[in-house]
């Protein structure tokens, strides 16, 4: 390239009158190295742009983002894998087994309460449904707890007649405490009353 | 559709991004964390911005220069990149000895630029550097384009000054000192 044609272009640019493509002519012109010798004084400038255009990004620096799509594949996933581990952890076993063994639980109470329980086996329904599955491991304890309180009235006709008399004693004594407590507030409303009257008489 | 302008258009200027950054945030470190983020923000955001982008350079580098001027003002990281840390460029087709004797000039000139005033440091870099039009440079600093070629003339002016000044002291030591 001609110096007269290089030279114009410089003048311009360093106006900042030179287009976009004159600038890269000029980049080009001074990066190729066949530099005319009266220009030679505008290279280092020129260089030092290169220099700074040459610098570049540690390619290990830049991670590729991730594509939406496979955020939503693995939540999919995560939710299907609990699903799965929950549907297999769920009790949802030999329901016939568990009502088969529910009498023998039922049976391991003392002699006592035999007959209560034996009262109350009939009404567990066999029926092999998920909810008595749930439920069956519960009657054992209830069923058991009430046999002993229907006990109460294995109770013998005396031991049953004495308590009605301690009960009737106790109300006595009760209403006879009343009627003290009230004859203790008379008295003492009447003590006042008596001592009042020799003030009033003082005064 | 996205994921092809992605691969056309944003990816490949990853590298104007980083000097970009590296420009305003002076650190090596700060201006890899900026692209990064540019880039998963571009990534996310660009379904809904594909009919509002028409120029995704202009966009990527509005997005840099805010992004590493926060980095910059949260952590009053200094302003000017280090030398050092910059890469020497591809053999040039002047001779070894050329490259010598210019060798020192050139580090000045750059550390020249690194000085100038904010703007005109930033207009520059995308003019002589990452070869941007007035109207791009406008859209990526946020400002008029008569206030991009005012900058970039009194950017140049000034390093060329300081360029021939130190040139010319240069030639008067080499005859005065044998």
């Amino acid at each position: 390239m001609r110096y007269e044609e290089i030279k114009n272009i410089l003048d311009r640019y360093w106006e900042g009158e030179a287009s976009l493509e004159e600038e890269r002519t000029l980049r080009q012109y001074f990066n190729e190295g066949n530099i005319d010798e009266r220009l030679l004084a505008e290279l280092p400038f020129f260089q030092a742009l290169a220099q700074e255009k040459a610098i570049q990004m540690s390619p290990n620096k830049l991670a590729a983002p991730m594509r939406p799509q496979r955020y939503q594949w693995a939540a999919a996933a995560s939710i299907a894998l609990i699903i799965a581990v929950g549907w297999w952890m769920w009790p949802t076993g030999d329901v016939q087994e568990l009502v088969a063994d529910t009498p023998a639980l039922i049976q391991q109470p003392s002699n006592l309460t035999q007959p209560a329980v034996q009262k109350s086996v009939p009404e567990i329904n066999p029926a092999p449904t998920k909810h008595i599955a749930q439920i069956t491991p519960k009657p054992p304890k209830k069923r058991v707890k009430k046999p002993l309180k229907a006990a109460e009235p294995a109770i013998d006709a005396e031991t049953a007649q004495a308590m009605a008399e301690i009960k009737a004693a106790l109300a006595l004594v009760s209403a006879k405490l009343d009627k003290g407590k009230n004859q203790a507030i008379k008295g003492a409303s009447y003590l006042e009353s008596i001592d009042k009257v020799p003030k009033r008489k003082e005064g | 559709m996205t994921r092809a302008i992605f691969q056309e258009q944003v990816f490949p200027i990853r590298h104007k991004l980083y000097r970009f950054a590296l420009r305003i945030t002076g650190s090596v470190h700060e201006a890899e964390d900026v692209v990064q983020e540019v880039m998963e923000k571009v990534w996310k955001t660009l379904p809904e911005q594909t009919e509002k982008v028409d120029n995704w350079e202009a966009w990527c580098m509005t997005l840099t220069r805010n992004r590493s001027l926060d980095k910059t003002r949260s952590k009053g990281i200094r302003r000017s990149a280090p030398l050092d840390s910059i890469q020497e460029p591809p053999s040039q087709s002047h001779s070894p000895a050329q490259i010598l004797e210019s060798s020192d000039l050139i580090a000045r000139i750059r550390k020249m630029m690194q000085q100038l005033p904010d703007k005109q440091r930033l207009v520059m870099h995308l003019r002589d550097i990452e070869e941007l039009t007035y109207d791009e440079i406008a859209q990526a600093l946020d400002i008029s384009l008569d206030q991009v070629k005012v900058n970039l003339h009194r950017a140049r002016k000034a390093v060329r000054e300081k360029m021939l000044g130190d040139e010319k002291q240069h030639t008067f030591l080499k005859k005065i000192i044998p």
